[in-house]
């Protein structure tokens, strides 16, 4: 497994842990209190998944370029197309994504529930990048 | 011929063996690829562009469509 693999697959693992953990625990705990934040507390919600996710993409690749320092940031054209078809084919998925969210603002919904839309849209468009070139790497291109 | 494949076949194994056995890691550090895309290459996993084609062939000492032939059968 090339060091361009090794790093999509942490980051997938991080993708899923952070925002399922997220969405899955926090965010229903927060909506469970009954009251919305206001819109000024948006940020302080958001960019904590932000932060975490952060942290534990340094140390993961870290970590991987410990176990094999002599392929750590190499990258050739196989993972450049890989990268490339992934994310073109997930910048669909979060278009249409923003499109959907767009349309909450029709209907009238808090600035904390659209941010919060919002990032799942990006984590979705994420994951799904994550796993095209996973399936990628496997199956060949 | 499974999804991911190519129609386009190589003898990069073959001839690499034949070239003083050759490793993976040797053709992929004189192409200028990481070792994963030998593999590919050889698995038919990944044609690769016709730079990188021409420097794997030049690596093997063999011209071209010594390496790489296309199956131009209708599918």
């Amino acid at each position: 497994m090339s060091f361009q693999e090794k790093s999509n697959l942490a980051v997938l693992i991080a993708l899923l842990l952070v925002f399922g953990a997220y969405f899955g625990f926090v965010l229903p705990g927060i909506a469970g209190g009954g009251t919305v934040p206001p819109a000024s507390a948006v940020g302080a919600v958001l960019i904590g998944p932000t932060v975490v996710l952060a942290v534990i993409l340094v140390i993961s690749h870290g970590i991987i370029a410990l176990l094999s320092p002599e392929e750590a940031g190499e990258m050739d054209e196989r993972d450049q197309l890989i990268q490339m078809r992934a994310d073109a084919r997930a910048g669909y998925a979060l278009v249409l994504g923003v499109f959907a969210v767009l349309s909450l603002l029709f209907l009238e919904v808090a600035p904390f529930w659209i941010a919060n839309a919002l990032l799942g849209v990006v984590a979705a468009s994420e994951i799904v990048k994550s796993l095209l070139r996973a399936i990628a790497y496997r199956r060949g291109i | 011929m499974g999804k991911g494949q190519t129609r386009i076949q190589n003898r990069i194994r073959d001839l690499r063996l034949a070239a003083g056995e050759m490793t993976q890691a040797d053709l992929a550090e004189r192409v200028g690829v990481t070792r994963q895309t030998v593999i590919a290459m050889e698995q038919g996993r990944y044609s690769p562009s016709l730079e990188v084609a021409f420097r794997v062939a030049i690596a093997l000492g063999v011209r071209l469509d010594e390496v790489f032939t296309y199956d131009a059968a209708p599918q």
